[in-house]
């Protein structure tokens, strides 16, 4: 019986979050099941701009560090290098918080940073506003930055330990038979790589996409990610601004949600071709 | 089986909660008088509830009121940091839970905030003209006695302190300060790039917006203008006009603008701009005493003026102490607390006495408060200050503003 109720018992906290969307609510005066706050969230124009903007960060962020990762990962087996101060040197990054990586990349790439700070005294500008702005910019470099810079290292970490537990002999083989190196690295190891590689995708895209600090700090004001909006929505006193919040809410866990089983349900589709012709003896 | 029982649970715990709604629970009793309250109130503790994020103001309370209201009056001060909007959440869900003996006696609250307490049914009394202090110190005609942000007092809280939006540039650098909204755009014109101000919501950039509203249209104009996106848009109109004249002169072209306050004074202390902006009126004296900015920094505001606000005390409906909470509040209001809430040294915060209605000696002590270099005298910020709007067009204004001059 305990096993039973258990599942139910784990998601109480999200149908109490999700009443509370539709209008139940137990702190102010307005109740009553409504879906008005979701459409008035959907029918924003800061709202589409908002989802769009946070998906194409995330996506970009997703893509460039998973080339870059597993580019690394692959010129680091080339080249054998992989022993353990190099493995160090690729977990610093990855250990060091979001917030810090924040605080660096504003100190070096600001209009008053480290680089402008090098260019002036080159001789390049004589102005801090000719320094191009690299935070708080409209293409989100600065917030671009933080994330490549996190998760280019993670990606090559893992998608490292993944290559070297494939058998070199598969590359030999290729190599015997005449494959040139670009071919053994897309046509033999990628495929072999792909069921890390969707795994690490899903982890930096949902990263990307449900970020709060870095985006918060380091982004424009012209459009904002969905968690920001959603920030700004819950600080602001208005009752119906919370139930706004909430609806964002809802919406990025259910964005997430959803990627999650699209992407689970592609790597099993995944694994199976790779244990059905693949790994035959 | 054991599903349904427990969906029916989950939906009945649900229910449960929002019946809770329904009653509102009555305020436990105030004190008497407020000799009465004197005399209960000592060997009590009392709770201040308040944002607890600024050290010059928190090193204020813990090190001048706490000590000198234990001495004075026998209360022991305990204050708790927390947002204003945390607050009225625990306030709210305290009022909904019938808890009529809470954990807060004074919170520290304005504007909407002020707003929703009161129409919520948060706050206790009216009450201020019973406080000993107010009824000596606080003149009962000043606009801030009786609006706070447009919305009606009435009884219910106490002005603890005044806030001045202000202009801050260094006179080493720039020999002209704009004093006017067309002065601005003209100075802007000749140094492209160097002036902007911060996006709203940002609180000062949003003060900044309405200050250019009331130079352009007038603080009458966008006063009487209803509580409607469409109304306030068609009154503002040549404001935002001009900020979008003004939009090509600014940092960036104004495509892009500082995302706070603290990010405008970091441009301007590091030269990019030519000046900054702060609703803190003796911020200047700070940056100097901290050798932060050059002791040739300026104070200006505009000759018609410049917006200010009021923050204010008020008591919950379930304090617990709320004899003590009167003797807290008379205690701030004295002009001892009042002139070291002054001091640029403490917290730099601009008094709500009335000075006609205080002693010699009493306007003495506040005009010996050390207020730092590079400000403006009370004198002139008290007569160039402009009131706040209703808190309600503040949030259509920073929507506007978005939508008209920062997407355009």
């Amino acid at each position: 019986m305990k096993a039973a109720s258990k599942p139910y018992l784990l998601a109480a906290p999200l149908v109490l979050f999700l009443t509370l969307t539709f209008g139940l609510s137990f702190g102010y005066e307005i109740s009553g099941l409504t879906l008005r706050h979701f459409l008035a969230v959907l029918w924003n124009r800061d709202f589409v701009v908002s989802l769009v903007a946070t998906l194409s960060v995330a996506a970009v962020a997703t893509l460039v560090s998973n080339v870059g990762g597993a580019a690394l990962a692959f010129a680091m087996l080339k080249a054998r290098v992989g022993g353990e101060w190099v493995r160090h040197i690729l977990q610093l990054p990855v250990i060091m918080p979001h917030l810090v990586v924040t605080v660096v990349v504003f100190h070096i790439f600001a209009q008053t940073g480290v680089l402008a700070r090098l260019t002036w005294w080159l001789g390049f500008i004589d102005d801090p506003n000719q320094f191009p702005l690299m935070v708080f910019d409209h293409f989100a470099i600065g917030i671009m930055l933080v994330y490549l810079y996190k998760q280019i290292p993670f990606v090559a970490m893992v998608c490292f330990d993944s290559l070297r537990g494939i058998s070199h002999r598969f590359g030999d083989v290729g190599e015997n038979l005449g494959a040139t190196p670009w071919q053994v690295a897309t046509r033999v190891y990628l495929p072999l790589l792909k069921p890390t590689l969707m795994a690490t995708a899903l982890i930096t895209f949902a990263f990307a996409f449900g970020a709060f600090e870095v985006p918060f700090l380091l982004g424009t004001p012209l459009w904002r990610t969905l968690p920001v909006e959603a920030y700004l929505l819950h600080i602001n006193i208005d009752p119906d601004a919370q139930a706004r919040s909430m609806a964002i809410n809802v919406i990025i866990s259910a964005i997430s949600l959803g990627l999650a089983l699209v992407y689970s349900s592609a790597l099993r589709v995944v694994s199976h071709v790779r244990h059905s012709d693949g790994e035959r003896p | 089986m054991i599903k349904t029982i427990t969906i029916v649970l989950m939906i009945a715990a649900l229910l449960a909660l929002t019946v809770g709604c329904a009653a509102r629970p009555e305020a436990t009793k105030g004190p008497s008088s407020f000799d009465a309250a004197l005399r209960s109130a000592r060997g009590k503790t009392v709770t201040f509830y308040g944002w607890g994020g600024s050290a010059a103001v928190n090193n204020w309370f813990d090190n001048v009121v706490a000590p000198s209201l234990l001495s004075e009056f026998g209360i022991t001060l305990r204050r708790v940091p927390m947002n204003i909007d945390e607050i009225l959440r625990k306030l709210s869900t305290e009022r909904q839970a019938n808890q009529t003996r809470g954990d807060m006696d004074v919170i520290w609250i304005n504007g909407e905030n002020f707003y929703t307490a009161k129409t919520q049914g948060l706050l206790y009394g009216p009450f201020n003209t019973r406080i000993a202090n107010f009824a000596r110190h606080i003149d009962p005609a000043a606009p801030d006695t009786n609006y706070d942000f447009g919305v009606a007092i009435e009884g219910m809280s106490v002005p603890l302190g005044r806030a001045q939006l202000i202009f801050m540039a260094d006179s080493a650098r720039l020999d002209r300060f704009p004093t006017s909204a067309e002065q601005l755009l003209e100075l802007a014109r000749v140094n492209s790039g160097r002036f902007t101000y911060p996006a709203p919501p940002d609180f000062t950039g949003s003060a900044f917006v309405r200050n250019i509203i009331y130079e352009i249209v007038g603080f009458e104009a966008i006063n009487n203008a209803p509580v409607d996106k469409a109304a306030i848009k068609t009154v503002i109109q040549p404001a935002l006009d001009f900020l979008n004249q003004l939009e090509p002169y600014l940092w960036e072209q104004g495509r892009t603008y500082p995302a706070d306050v603290a990010a405008l004074d970091r441009m301007f202390l590091e030269g990019q701009l030519l000046w900054s902006m702060s609703y803190t009126p003796l911020k200047a004296g700070q940056l100097i005493a901290q050798n932060r900015a050059p002791a040739s920094l300026r104070t200006f505001v505009f000759d018609e003026g410049n917006i200010g606000n009021t923050h204010y005390v008020a008591i919950p409906f379930n304090s617990p102490n709320k004899d003590a909470a009167f003797v807290l509040i008379h205690h701030l209001i004295s002009v001892a607390m009042q002139a070291a809430k002054l001091d640029v040294g403490n917290w730099g915060d601009l008094p709500v006495l009335d000075l006609t209605r205080l002693s010699e000696t009493e306007r003495a002590t506040i005009a010996g408060t050390n207020i730092g270099q590079g400000v403006l005298p009370m004198s002139e910020l008290l007569t160039k200050r402009l009131p706040e709007i209703h808190a309600r067009k503040v949030a259509i204004i920073e929507e506007l503003w978005r939508e008209e001059v920062l997407q355009r």
